[in-house]
């Protein structure tokens, strides 16, 4: 099989504080045949910008992707929000000639240039598309046995589906299909598609802390194990803040285990736990892995 | 804000009730300015979201986070929208309640996108000099300065030990490699 070599792109967030996402991530894809080139010179994606100033999210944006122009490879990001802020620069540039030509004067610069030859990859459309659920299960050796697991997409992987979503954005099934891959099985749930509520944190952030709570409320009600999450904000809100959430809505019986995917990949693999950071999970990990044990 | 509320519901009665054609109204965007005096990027986007085409079904409302919380509606904002109330709703600061879930855009059966409706007049306020979050110049600062919204910070463990990327043993955070330059670029887009 031809070796996969894809520029990591980490964005703000994984690489200044969800470092297990980062360290799984290492762990477990050179081991499923990734190579992840460092996307040296590489900064913000731009998204939360997007709010503010057009032409500085789609600098910031397009500053990326030509990083990995001139690695000559497509990028794998493992943030849902990096993710669409650089599809959107995409489309964005492809439709407007103006915006192109004066963000390439900026880049220029910079010493960079963007071509318009890069794909953009998220974590689980680059395992369950390009790697494959069937190499996925060939790795597997402690497959999960006994474990159910829920799953959370997050929006922005799913939605704008006007990009080209990687899953269907109203049924998405890959996360399940990698999940069940380990050996584990995994539950339906009607708030599937629901929201963390990460990017209302800033400015309003008990209703963000409100919605992080009901999303753990009704993956605890359809009794789940644990719930696997593919996003760094995603999983500071489910994770990092799940007392704060719980004493928001005021339902101290909230006790959901949040992995990444990656982590739980890792563990299946049989890697040792310190190297998929698991010590770093802030919610009642615990009760899965002495199940693993 | 529940006396606007209340108010934009009346008028979104009304265009209803009397038969108004919304097409009509939508070329008084925004509240009596032509559609052209914003810039191009937001005028694009707000083209694009195509408020005039809202029937009032409330679907977005219906599947959206905000709303079941906050003082907000996505459905009203675009009705407001339609009805050239855009400076009442960037005094209001209603459009910093969305959680960009994207449900709503993702969900009109009429192709409107109320999500690039909020995004657009988010931009207007910034434009027009009113009142944001300062969250976002905090971020807008840290990137000026790093290159990121945040830099590498020491996080605990369930044990609350403080660990960071080095005793992790992961590599060094990416950051632009010219910063001088990187810097220059941003500030040049923070003065437009």
């Amino acid at each position: 099989m031809k070796p996969l070599r894809l520029a990591l792109y980490l964005g703000c967030t994984i690489q200044s504080e969800q470092y297990a996402y980062e360290m799984s991530v290492r762990e477990t894809l050179p081991r499923l045949g990734v190579e992840l080139v460092e996307m040296e010179g590489a900064s913000c994606c731009g998204h939360p910008i997007k709010n503010i100033s057009i032409p500085m999210w789609l600098y910031l944006s397009t500053r990326n992707l030509a990083i990995a122009s001139q690695l000559g490879l497509d990028i794998l990001t493992l943030c849902n929000g990096c993710y669409m802020s650089l599809r959107e620069a995409q489309k964005a540039l492809d439709e407007d000639e103006n915006l192109r030509s004066r963000i390439a004067q900026l880049l220029e610069a910079e010493g960079l240039k963007y071509e318009g030859d890069v794909k953009v990859y998220h974590l689980l459309d680059a395992l369950h598309d390009l790697v494959g659920v069937d190499r996925v299960k060939d790795a597997v050796e402690r497959p999960l046995e006994g474990l159910r697991f829920a799953t959370h997409y997050g929006c922005h992987i799913l939605r704008p589906s006007e990009l080209g979503a990687p899953d269907d954005p109203e049924d998405p099934h890959k996360l399940e299909e990698l999940i069940e891959a380990l050996g584990a099985e995994t539950v339906d749930y009607p708030e599937k598609l629901d929201c963390c509520g990460a990017e209302l944190a800033m400015n309003y952030s008990d209703a963000a802390l409100t919605m992080a709570g009901l999303k753990l409320r009704a993956v605890q009600r359809c009794d789940a194990d644990g719930l696997a999450v593919i996003c760094p904000f995603c999983m500071r809100m489910l994770d990092a803040k799940q007392d704060a959430a719980k004493a928001v809505i005021g339902d101290q019986r909230i006790s959901v285990p949040v992995f990444y995917y990656t982590q739980l990949l890792g563990l299946a693999m049989g890697l040792p736990q310190e190297g998929l950071g698991l010590n770093l999970n802030l919610s009642p990990v615990d009760s899965v892995l002495g199940r693993l044990a | 804000m529940r006396r606007v509320r209340c108010e934009v519901r009346f008028m979104a009665f009304n265009l209803v009730k009397d038969g108004v054609s919304v097409k009509s109204i939508w070329g008084i965007l925004p509240n009596g300015m032509p559609l052209t005096s914003c810039t191009s990027e937001m005028e694009e986007i707000l083209r694009r979201s195509h408020p005039e085409m809202c029937y009032h079904c409330g679907k977005c409302a219906s599947g959206c986070p905000s709303a079941r919380l906050l003082e907000f509606n996505p459905r009203v904002i675009v009705g407001m929208v339609q009805a050239g109330l855009v400076d009442e709703l960037l005094k209001s600061g209603v459009v910093w309640m969305c959680a960009s879930c994207l449900k709503c855009k993702e969900r009109c059966p009429s192709e409107v996108a109320p999500s690039d409706v909020i995004q657009a007049l988010r931009l207007m306020t910034v434009e027009r000099g009113l009142p944001f979050p300062e969250g976002y110049s905090t971020l807008m600062f840290s990137i000026l300065e790093h290159g990121m919204i945040q830099t590498p910070q020491e996080v605990p463990t369930r044990e609350l030990e403080f660990v960071d990327r080095k005793s992790l043993g992961l590599p060094e955070a990416q950051k632009p490699k010219n910063m001088a330059k990187f810097s220059e670029a941003i500030g040049r887009l923070m003065e437009e």
